[in-house]
């Protein structure tokens, strides 16, 4: 207990210098906590955008249907009884999807505009619930349920110069081969954020769509929502094993950029780690070294008047883990704060940038972090290596240090 | 002077002639790709039109029958109504120069297919609505050669134009230019591959023409699907009403 006692007056013997390199490795952690933090928060957006808004975590359809889809390719609209027990307490909800292409026209006369559109019909209280479908709703409201609602993407609305009420004449043709035709009337419209996708896509309530395309009781697709999103794989899998009449595609299938980024995601974080530390390790290095360079004599009469090396090196080592570990500690505690409270207010910045589609998600402008244990304990962990790191070479000097000539400089 | 003058008018003259001889020879020798072309295209047109069709569209997952009413006015209108089914009869597809237009009855609504969707299928069939609009202007739109002649028929390719917006990357007609009437149309894409054919049957005389009755669109990816158009009536002596192509018509029929 003498020698941490020891340690810790040793440390502020030099009161501004453990200072200033105490505040540089706290700044340095809590940066990295923070930078870590919002690096889970691009890539939780990311997935998020990419499975909770439209496509949820398994893709689940008519083998072949989600690599070629097909309108008459359905299955049945009660999914629940051909789902194993195990998989059943994974998932958290199930959306039934109906889709199809549609011509989708506003206004008469010359007026007319007419935009080919992906069709989407949905089970507006399955979306509510599970997905994040009505959270993109910009104007107007999301689907209740009346018949002939239909909601458009904002582009869509913009091509067709159609506004909330607006009628729109939907132009198809259903399974059975015949004109399926109906006159919408636009509920509300809708910005996910990507643009190429808004500007050719509607959703309407799915039994208007089955009636419209002749596919009563059928969907062509069920989208099921998960506990745990990153369990999607081996759920899906356990699926396809049980049941051979529907397939099961999970996100990481739908969306391989993102699956692959989450592949390397930890190799990004350790990156991150080295970039930030780099720096810190030749400040601490040079705090530590100097404050054995200046103690040189002192530690040759302690080793004359008997003191073993092996007592004066962890000496050393334990000055340098003290410093790492309370700075690691200090900046972990506020990157880990300022990660909490953008976690919980994240701060919009649409009105400088705009959101980017990428791997079939989009990037919005939001400042926004989660606080992962990771990205909390990695950057605290690296620093009291840190620490181990930068008393090697006093430790080693130390050893090579011979008393006589030691104290023959004083 | 005068005489002269006469004398070398004479001989420009006859000199003109004989050209016009040559150019006369060669096109009994070799028919002319463009007009034959022209003619299988325009062959169920005349002046004005009337006629009756029944259309037999089979693909892998239905079967179903319309029947349809046409009217058409030279190359560039074409006016078609469904008579059969009842849950379509009176939806009708107006053609006036490169617009198209449908009206749906069952909602009593009308719009007009943008560009961009002339590839597009036209009502569940094999046909797109390119082909109403451009299948009169395949010798417009097309460098057409005669690549063979075997006997009477005849084979022709058709090469867009650079600067033509064409859906087809090739076409390739059988003619039989003793009867003028065509065998066969295959269809490639830019990359060369066939993407359907259009075969002709059943030729009958009517009026001053001969015309196959019966056409069978198949695409080649889906040689189970068809598309059969069976020409029921057809009458090129007709008078047609002069608002008959107009958008304010499409509900009145």
């Amino acid at each position: 207990m003498v020698i941490w006692r020891i340690a810790w007056r040793n440390l502020w013997r030099n009161r501004r210098r453990t200072q200033l390199t105490m505040g540089a490795m706290i700044f340095a952690c809590a940066m990295l906590v923070f930078s870590l933090g919002y690096y889970d928060g691009f890539l939780w957006s990311l997935i998020n955008n990419a499975t909770e808004k439209e496509n949820g975590h398994i893709f689940l359809a008519r083998p072949g249907y989600y690599a070629n889809p097909v309108l008459e390719d359905t299955v049945s609209e009660n999914i629940s009884a051909q789902l194993p027990t195990a998989v059943k307490e994974q998932v958290k909800g199930v959306c039934p999807r109906l889709q199809a292409y549609a011509l989708l026209s506003c206004g008469t006369g010359q007026e007319n505009r007419t935009q080919p559109s992906q069709i989407v019909g949905v089970d507006f209280q399955a979306e509510l619930a599970n997905s994040k479908l009505a959270g993109d709703i910009v104007a107007g409201s999301f689907l209740s349920g009346q018949q002939r609602e239909i909601l458009l993407g904002q582009g869509l609305a913009r091509k067709i110069k159609a506004e909330l009420g607006s009628e729109i004449i939907f132009f198809s043709n259903a399974a059975d081969g015949s004109i399926a035709s109906e006159i919408l009337l636009v509920k509300g419209i809708f910005s996910s954020g990507d643009n190429l996708r808004d500007s050719a896509l509607a959703f309407m309530n799915i039994v208007d769509a089955q009636q419209l395309l002749a596919l009563e009781g059928r969907v062509h697709s069920h989208r099921l929502f998960l506990h745990n999103p990153m369990q999607a794989r081996e759920v899906a899998e356990q699926i396809n094993d049980h049941q051979k009449a529907i397939e099961a595609t999970p996100w990481q299938t739908m969306f391989p950029q993102i699956a692959d980024i989450l592949q390397i995601w930890f190799a990004i974080q350790l990156f991150t780690v080295a970039i930030y530390y780099a720096a810190m390790a030749l400040i601490t290095f040079n705090t530590m070294y100097m404050a054995f360079l200046e103690r040189m004599q002192e530690f040759a009469v302690m080793q004359a008047i008997g003191l073993t090396r092996r007592r004066l090196a962890r000496l050393i080592l334990l000055e340098s883990l003290i410093l790492a570990t309370v700075s690691g500690l200090i900046g972990m505690m506020l990157g880990a704060s300022l990660n909490i409270v953008l976690f919980y207010y994240p701060i919009d910045l649409s009105r400088w940038l705009e959101s980017i589609s990428w791997g079939g998600s989009s990037i919005q402008p939001v400042l926004f972090c989660v606080p992962s244990l990771l990205s909390n304990l990695l950057p605290l962990l690296a620093m009291i290596l840190l620490g181990f790191a930068v008393a090697a070479l006093p430790i080693w000097r130390l050893y090579r240090l011979k008393p006589v000539e030691a104290l023959r400089e004083v | 002077m005068p005489k002269y003058a006469v004398l070398i008018m004479l001989l420009m003259s006859s000199v003109l002639w004989a050209e016009e001889l040559a150019t006369a020879s060669v096109s009994i020798a070799r028919p002319d790709a463009i007009a034959l072309v022209r003619a299988v295209e325009t062959q169920y047109q005349g002046d004005c039109s009337h006629g009756k069709m029944r259309m037999l569209i089979k693909t892998r997952s239905w079967t179903r029958t319309l029947e349809i009413e046409m009217w058409s006015e030279g190359r560039d209108k074409l006016l078609t109504r469904i008579l059969a089914p009842v849950k379509e009869r009176g939806t009708c597809t107006l053609k006036v120069d490169n617009d198209i237009w449908n009206y749906i009855a069952r909602i009593d609504r009308m719009i007009k297919i943008p560009s961009s969707l002339m590839g597009d299928s036209w009502m569940g069939s094999h046909l797109t609505n390119d082909d109403l609009v451009k299948e009169n202007k395949i010798d417009q739109l097309y460098q057409l050669s005669i690549a063979e002649q075997n006997g009477d028929i005849a084979t022709i390719v058709g090469i867009p134009f650079p600067d033509a917006a064409v859906v087809w990357g090739k076409i390739v007609y059988q003619i039989d230019t003793a009867r003028l009437v065509p065998i066969l149309i295959e269809y490639f894409d830019e990359e060369g591959e066939k993407v359907r054919s259009m075969v002709f049957s059943e030729v009958k005389q009517v009026g001053e023409r001969l015309l196959p009755m019966l056409a069978r669109i198949v695409p080649a990816d889906k040689p189970e699907e068809y598309t059969e158009m069976l020409y029921q009536e057809i009458d090129f002596s007709v008078e047609l009403p002069r608002d008959l192509f107009s958008i304010k018509s499409l509900r009145n029929r």
